[in-house]
This record gives structure tokens, C-alpha cells and sequence, in this order.
């Protein structure tokens, strides 16, 4: 069941267009990636589900109902980790988590209770009277993290929550969002890292210029990749590139290069580039058993054979020519 | 209710912010400190080089002299010393050791005895004919201090008449009622001084009978209250009003800050109205305001001694508009600055232009007439206006209070207004 539906929103900033006919769904208790490079729109779409923008065309639905400006059930279920820091430096970390808790409208036990299991699932338990002002980044990046899911949101939106955060608090963080995850929290993680959003996503959602770009599991997004083949060899290089061109499922071959590296001048390297999908394992074995043959028949050696991993910043390059962190 | 808890949390952080409480609370402090010091009185410290220095050669040393001499000692403001001769008085003006002096002459006595009300008053031409040459009284003063010869003149000339007018009426019943009139005895006792010969007479009584008539409302008030002094009756309020629009930049500041710190996002995605973050992000100051009020005047009273007038408790409602019309222009300018800068830029630009020109600076009187009508667009303005009635006068005005007080809470109001509707309007 969809928890929210993005449908077709588009916003501009006077002329420019950051968000444009986007739309994509958040299904219950999934952890939904939405990646792009800095100033695809990600933040844009974020403050838009947020209630903070309103889009200038487009509409979103929550639990299958059309959200209105400061719907009361997506304000109260809506938790926001934003890309900057909102806390506040002159307060503690018990100060600010009771300060955004009793907005929620949480008092008593019931609060003292949320904020110690804030505090825990942040780390900061044994730091909840020190002033803001005295963390250091990682803590603030924890503590911004813990007003967030403060109130129990059943979604929580993510906004680049690891951005300049040290590698310890980092793991810190992306343990947390599983931990929700498995506590059936449902999440909407927006990052350029396309390590964390492969590690913790169940879906990818990937925008540029405020656009989508493609969606679906990353089973779906990377199987639709094809292979790209790393041949290291020695020998008469014309010879082989020309017999390799016209085996099955090679879509092209990249001009050999010297092995600068290499022990010998006669070591060189291409890279093939094939129409084999991820997904077909079966071709790609016939694929690469041809390229030994191929080559032993040009008296060619085979030095070494690498296929690319298939990622999201591969898939990301494919399908707009540019790379995330561009 | 989730005013209550932005306004709890910014409560907390100004109470933790030691530059809002400097700036509301110890600089204006220090402001009328250090003026009152200069031109008033702290405990009941007299700051002596404001007094005007008399120097007083008596050569007659007869009972009228003697009175003059009493009678200017006894006004508020000059400090007089008796020399011997003629020749240290002038040295002493030449050192610049006294303002002026007086010269009563041997003949003095001589001429004042014979002298009758007719000698005095040219009653067909309504003026004084007497002057104090006339009596063998000169005034010397450094040839560049006119101004001061012409008013010690008038001083002098003024305290002769109240020492020597009582029995040269006496000489002349005909005209004793007329003194009387004119030296306000008749409100006290009608006619004492004119059918009692035995009360006339007596040099105590005389003294005491020509104190000078009660000429104002406003020295009335102040003479209820012998510890106060005048100074801080326009000191205190000019400082309170002015800094209390100190809020302003401190208002701006927290808006600029809850923005730039990114809470100001999470305060409206919450489940929180409009309202409540509006109500709760003013709210403190309007506290934060009445407190700062409320300590100055108590600071006012406890260490200057000034007056609160007649009817204290016209000071609540006018501390409380003033604070409301300060709080609504604070968020009217917290919606419009975006930027630590344009808050140093504008927002103390338009406080300190606004004190300036309200009259914040020096006293409403003080300023021209087109400035105190332009002054009226301007809520310090009226808060001065409060105050000046409140704390001056014997009988406050109600109606002019309760006016001034209107125009503030109309300030409030469209003033907080515009903030409302900018704000809801600078969401995108």
C-alpha cells in the first residue's frame, strides 16, 4: 500500500525550474532512496512533502488522501531530518529533544520516555545535559537526527543526513534508518551517495533537473544495465580488436591503450562494451569464453578479464551522461 | 498550545543570552545612570558644578538684604556664597570661581524704605518701573556671559521684590491687596496681610507668607514629592521608551537566527497553526518588554528617587501599549530583514532615527513644533506623551492618557498585522 503518492508536482524559483512533473509513490515500511546530484530538486520535493513549499502544480496524497496545505495527519506523522543542522545551540540535548517533543504534543512519562530512547538510539545519552553549542559535528548531526523521530513519525524524510559527518557517526546514523526500517517506520532517504542509498534502500527513486530519471528496486535498476568487459592482454592488438567487434553481444570496443604499468611494451588494455544485461549471467559466460578463444586464435595472451560492477553511479552516468558527484 | 512552549523555549534562550539582557536591561540602566549623574541627583548626591555659583557682597547687611540673600539661597539650583569685598568678587569671576554677582549697596536699605507699591508698578502701563539700580543692587558677571546677567538680573530683581514689596504695601494700604494678589497670599489667608498688622509684622511670617504662587500643575506635582527630582521624570521615561524599541533588532535577531538555524522549518512542518508560532515567537518579548519597563522605573525610584506622579498606576497601561507597539514593530522588521547585517543596517537605524526624532533624545518641549507634529507619527512619540502627563502633572489628563495609549495599541495592531501577513506570505 502506498503510504504517499508524489503526483506530477512541479515548482519553479523565479524562472527556474527545480522541481519539474515529478512523481513517484512511498509504499508502507519501505525505505524509498531518492538520489540525484546536488541541485537535482531532491530538497526541493522534500520542503514540498514537508508542507514548507507549496507546488505550483501537482498534488500529493497521503494514506490516499490529497494533502492540503498543513494537512493535521501528515503534519503529526511527518518526521524531517533536514540536509542543515535545526537545533538549537544555546539548548541541551534533553532541552531541544523536550522543546520539539512537546510541539508533538508529547508530555510527562510518555516524553521522558521518547527522549531517553531519542537519546539512545542517537548515542547522546551520556551527553543529554551538555549544551548543543559544545558537540561536535557527528553529535549535532545525531542530535538533529533524534528531534526527528522524537514523536514516532510513521514517515520519516531524510534529507543528506550524512553530509560532512565523520565515518563513526555515519555508520551511526545508517544503523539507525535500518533499525526504523525494521520497526516498520517508513523512510524516504535523499542523498548524492549512492553508497548509502544502495546499502539501505529498498527502492531508488533517481531525479536530475528536477526530473525523474527512472525508479524501481535496484534488482530492476541495475539488471537493466549492460556489461562493460576489462580486457588486459598482450599481442597483435589490431588483429583482435577486429575479430572481438564482431562477436555476439558486443556493442563496441574502446581503442586498446599501452599498459603504462605493464612490464612489457606489448601489454595493452580495452574495454569492451557489450548489450548483455546484468540480469544474463548465461550470455555473459558464452560472452567471455568467445573473447579467450578469439584471442588465443590472434596468438594473443589474456592477462586478465574484469567485469565493472553494476551500480547506481554507473546507472546514473548511463542514463544522463553525467556522474552523481558532478 | 504550542504558543506556550515556543514562548518557554525563547524565554530560555534570552534569559541565556547575555547580549539581549545587556542591551534591554544594563545599557539603558547605564544610560540614565550616567545622565542622571551628570544633570540630576543619585541618592540624594548633588551634583554641585550644574548649580548656577552666586557670589553675594553684602555692603548694606540690613534686614531686606539679609531676606534677599535667604530667598535666593533658597532656590533650587543656585549654590550662593557670601564674599567679603568687591575687589575678591571680581577677582573670583575672573578665575571663573563663581557664575555672577550680586552687589547690594550700602544705600540699599535706605532707598528700599521709602520706596511705595506706585514706585514699583506703573499700574497704568501693566509693567515693572523699578529696577535694581534703583535700589542700589548690581549685578556683575563676565562680559560674556549675557545671558546669565540678564536672567541673575531678573532673579534678583524678583527675590527684592518679595523681600521689600510686603512692607512697602503695608505703607500703602490702598494698595496692600493688590501685593497680596500678587504674592499669592490671598488663596492662604485673604486679607491677613492686609488687616493684621501683628502678622505683617513678623519677619518669619512675612517670609512665609510671600512664597511665590503656585504658577503650574506640573510644579505642583513635583512639589508633593519633596525627595524627587525633575531630571528623571523626563530621564527615565525618554530611556525606557527608546530602548524598549531596542526589542526591534533583538526580535529581528531571533527570527534571523531560528531561520538561519533551520528550526524555524521544523516549527512549521510541527503540528503548531500559524498563530501559535507567531503568538509564541512574540510573546517573549512583549515579557521580556514589561520587565525591562518595569525595572527601569523601579531603578528610577530606588536610586534617583523620581517620582512616579500622583496616579501611579497610569504607568501600567502605558508601559504595557508602549511594549505592545514595540512588539509589533520588532515582528513587522523580523519579517523583513534576512540577514544579521540588514538588522544592524536598518532596524537600529530606524530606533535610533525614531528615539531621535520622538523626542527620546531631549525633551518634546525641546523640539520644534513641525518635529513634534511629525513625531506623532511615530508610537515613541505618544509613549512620551503618556509619560509626560503621568508623571508631571498633579491631575493627569485621563482622556489624553487613555488617547495616547489608544494610538500605541493601534500601532500594535497594524504594525503586527503587516508581520502576520508577510510572514504567511514569504513562505514560498
Amino acid at each position: 500500500m502506498n503510504l504517499l503518492e508524489v503526483d506530477r508536482i512541479r515548482k519553479s524559483f523565479n524562472g527556474h525550474t527545480a522541481v519539474d512533473d515529478l512523481s513517484f509513490s512511498i509504499r508502507s515500511g519501505e525505505v524509498l532512496g531518492l538520489l540525484g546530484p546536488n541541485g537535482a530538486g531532491k530538497t526541493t520535493t522534500m520542503s514540498i512533502i514537508a508542507g514548507l513549499l507549496t507546488p505550483d502544480d501537482g498534488q500529493l496524497r497521503y494514506r490516499g488522501e490529497p494533502v492540503t496545505s498543513n494537512s493535521p495527519t501528515l503534519q503529526s506523522e511527518l518526521g524531517v531530518v533536514p540536509q542543515d543542522l535545526a537545533i538549537y545551540p544555546d539548548l541541551t540535548a534533553s532541552e531541544n529533544l523536550s522543546f520539539f517533543g512537546r510541539l508533538y504534543r508529547l508530555r510527562g512519562a510518555e516524553l521522558a520516555q521518547r527522549i531517553q530512547f531519542a537519546l539512545d538510539r542517537s548515542g547522546l545519552t551520556a551527553n543529554a545535559g551538555r549544551l548543543a553549542r559544545t558537540f561536535s559535528g557527528g553529535m549535532k548531526r545525531r542530535l538533529n537526527f533524534a528531534c526527528g523521530l522524537l514523536h514516532e513519525p510513521k514517515l520519516l524524510m531524510l534529507d543528506e543526513p550524512t553530509v560532512g559527518v565523520d565515518p563513526q557517526s555515519r555508520a551511526y546514523l545508517l544503523d539507525c534508518v535500518r533499525q526504523l526500517r525494521d520497526d516498520g517506520v517508513t523512510v524516504l532517504y535523499a542523498s548524492h551517495y549512492m553508497e548509502e542509498v544502495e546499502d539501505i534502500s529498498d527502492r531508488v527513486v533517481i531525479i536530475d533537473h528536477g526530473k525523474l530519471v527512472t525508479s524501481g528496486t535496484q534488482e530492476e535498476l541495475l539488471g537493466k544495465l549492460p556489461i562493460d568487459i576489462r580486457l588486459r592482454f598482450s599481442g597483435d592488438i589490431s588483429a583482435l580488436a577486429e575479430s572481438l567487434s564482431k562477436l555476439d553481444g558486443v556493442a563496441s570496443i574502446d581503442s586498446p591503450a599501452p599498459n603504462v604499468t605493464g612490464q612489457t611494451s606489448h601489454e595493452f588494455t580495452t574495454i569492451i562494451r557489450t548489450t548483455i544485461k546484468a540480469s544474463d549471467n548465461a550470455d555473459l559466460s558464452s560472452l567471455l569464453r568467445e573473447i579467450v578463444r578469439a584471442a588465443t586464435a590472434r596468438n594473443c595472451g589474456v592477462l586478465s578479464i574484469t567485469t565493472n560492477d553494476s551500480n547506481l553511479e554507473r546507472l546514473f552516468l548511463e542514463l544522463t551522461g553525467r556522474r552523481l558527484r558532478d | 498550545m504550542g504558543f506556550l512552549e515556543i514562548t518557554r523555549k525563547d524565554l530560555l534562550l534570552l534569559v541565556r543570552d547575555r547580549r539581549a539582557l545587556v542591551v534591554l536591561l544594563l545599557l539603558p540602566m547605564a544610560f540614565i545612570f550616567i545622565l542622571g549623574l551628570s544633570t540630576g541627583r543619585l541618592l540624594g548626591w548633588r551634583n554641585d558644578n550644574q548649580l548656577l555659583k552666586l557670589g553675594i557682597v553684602d555692603h548694606c547687611e540690613s534686614r531686606h538684604s539679609k531676606l534677599i540673600i535667604d530667598r535666593m539661597k533658597a532656590i533650587d539650583g543656585i549654590r550662593t556664597v557670601q564674599v567679603k569685598s568687591l575687589s575678591d568678587v571680581e577677582q573670583q569671576l575672573d578665575d571663573r570661581n563663581l557664575t555672577a554677582a550680586v552687589v547690594i549697596g550700602r544705600d540699599f536699605e535706605s532707598k528700599v524704605e521709602v520706596l511705595s507699591p506706585q514706585d514699583i508698578f506703573d499700574v497704568r502701563e501693566a509693567r515693572m518701573k523699578i529696577s535694581l539700580a534703583d535700589v542700589d543692587v548690581r549685578i556683575l558677571s563676565r562680559p560674556t556671559a549675557a545671558m546669565v546677567h540678564s536672567v541673575v538680573d531678573q532673579l534678583v530683581l524678583f527675590c527684592t521684590l518679595q523681600a521689600v514689596l510686603p512692607d512697602s504695601a503695608r505703607r500703602s494700604k490702598v494698595q496692600a491687596q493688590v501685593a497680596d494678589l500678587l504674592l499669592g497670599n490671598a488663596d492662604k489667608d485673604e486679607g491677613a496681610s492686609s488687616t493684621t498688622d501683628d502678622t505683617a509684622s513678623a519677619p518669619e511670617n512675612t517670609t512665609t507668607s510671600s512664597q511665590p504662587a503656585r504658577v503650574s500643575t506640573e510644579e505642583a506635582a513635583q512639589e508633593n514629592d519633596e525627595s524627587s527630582n525633575p531630571v528623571y521624570q523626563t530621564l527615565v521615561p525618554a530611556y525606557t521608551v527608546m530602548f524598549a524599541f531596542f526589542l526591534v533588532p533583538i526580535m529581528g535577531r531571533s527570527f534571523i537566527a531560528e531561520r538561519e538555524l533551520g528550526t524555524l522549518n521544523r516549527l512549521r512542518i510541527a503540528p503548531i497553526s500559524s498563530v501559535d508560532l507567531v503568538l509564541g515567537k512574540t510573546i517573549p518579548f512583549l515579557v521580556i518588554s514589561l520587565a525591562q519597563s518595569t525595572a527601569l522605573f523601579l531603578f528610577g525610584r530606588l536610586l534617583f528617587g523620581m517620582s512616579w506622579g500622583s496616579q501611579p498606576w497610569l504607568l501600567i497601561p502605558i508601559v504595557a501599549c508602549t511594549s505592545l507597539s514595540a512588539t509589533g514593530m520588532g515582528l513587522l522588521i523580523a519579517t523583513l530583514v534576512r540577514t544579521d547585517s540588514q538588522v544592524s543596517a536598518y532596524a537600529n537605524f530606524l530606533v535610533i532615527t525614531l528615539a531621535g526624532i520622538s523626542g527620546c533624545f531631549m525633551p518634546r518641549d525641546w523640539l520644534p513644533e513641525v518635529m513634534q507634529n511629525v513625531s506623532l507619527g511615530t508610537p515613541h512619540a505618544w509613549s512620551l506623551i503618556a509619560y509626560h502627563e503621568a508623571l508631571t502633572s498633579s491631575a493627569p489628563d485621563l482622556a489624553s492618557v487613555a488617547e495616547a495609549c489608544g494610538v500605541l495599541t493601534l500601532f500594535a495592531a497594524v504594525l503586527a498585522t503587516l508581520g502576520c501577513w508577510k510572514m504567511q506570505h514569504s513562505r514560498d
